[in-house]
């Protein structure tokens, strides 16, 4: 059965970013994740908003953000949704952690800490980027 | 809001606290590198921050090459938990020079 533990929307900045790694940082840990998890599943979301404000809305502050999160038996999903067009999906790849340079970890921490992500839209509309953390038995 | 540097013992400590993030990064980016263009070494005290993310990572390794470039110090002292959990994520805690304390860095012990 699937249960939306809640729904956020925040102005696409990154000084609101603090509200929003708050909210998360609560959920996991309501939902039982450990400490370290907890941290480690805050940065990945935090990371994709970053990356829409910065690649999707190009640092237009007056755009937003909506983030669900949703809990079945087996994990924790989280909705971040955009109204920014279409992400060029072949180009949302992580970089390859062996290379030392400034740019391009935000993806790589999201893919090594998250069990599942994927854009379940992404047209007209915005896109919808979707992320799973297993539960722990 | 702009980050303390304190000058040392020929060092110059960027005093990074608080949340390092997209908001505050760029903020840590000026920080570090207004050292850098002084050609002082540098050491960058981590122990005040609670979270920091790729932006914040991103300064320091910036900052890490251009000293590398320059032949200039640069390390990482006091390093939370948090932000070596983020540094381990990104395997960067293999490659930066960390040190416990500033002190430990002025007798080279590790």
């Amino acid at each position: 059965m699937l249960e939306t533990l809640t729904e956020i929307h925040i102005f696409a900045q990154p000084e609101r970013l603090k509200q929003l790694r708050y909210v998360i940082h609560e959920t996991t840990r309501q939902v039982g994740f450990q400490p370290q998890e907890q941290d480690n599943i805050v940065l990945a979301v935090d990371e994709a908003c970053s990356n829409i404000i910065r690649h999707a809305y190009h640092n237009a502050p007056d755009q937003e953000i909506r983030l669900t999160i949703f809990r079945n038996d087996h994990a924790l999903i989280f909705q971040l949704q955009d109204d920014a067009p279409c992400a060029d999906i072949a180009k949302v790849l992580p970089r390859d952690p062996e290379e030392v340079r400034p740019g391009g970890l935000g993806l790589y921490f999201i893919h090594q800490i998250m069990d599942e992500t994927a854009y379940l839209e992404c047209g007209e509309s915005g896109n919808t980027l979707q992320m799973i953390k297993y539960l722990k038995p | 809001m702009s980050f303390p540097i304190e000058e040392k013992s020929g060092y110059a400590v960027v005093y990074l606290s608080g949340e390092v993030d997209l908001s505050r990064s760029p903020e840590a980016r000026k920080a570090i590198l207004s050292c850098l263009r002084k050609k002082v070494n540098l050491l960058v005290d981590l122990s005040a921050v609670a979270y920091i993310d790729s932006s914040g990572i991103a300064c320091l390794v910036e900052g890490y090459q251009i000293s590398r470039k320059r032949k200039i110090d640069f390390a990482l002292v006091g390093v939370s938990d948090n932000a070596m959990n983020v540094l381990r994520l990104a395997r960067l805690d293999q490659v930066f020079p960390i040190y416990p304390s500033f002190a430990a860095r002025l007798s080279g012990g590790m």
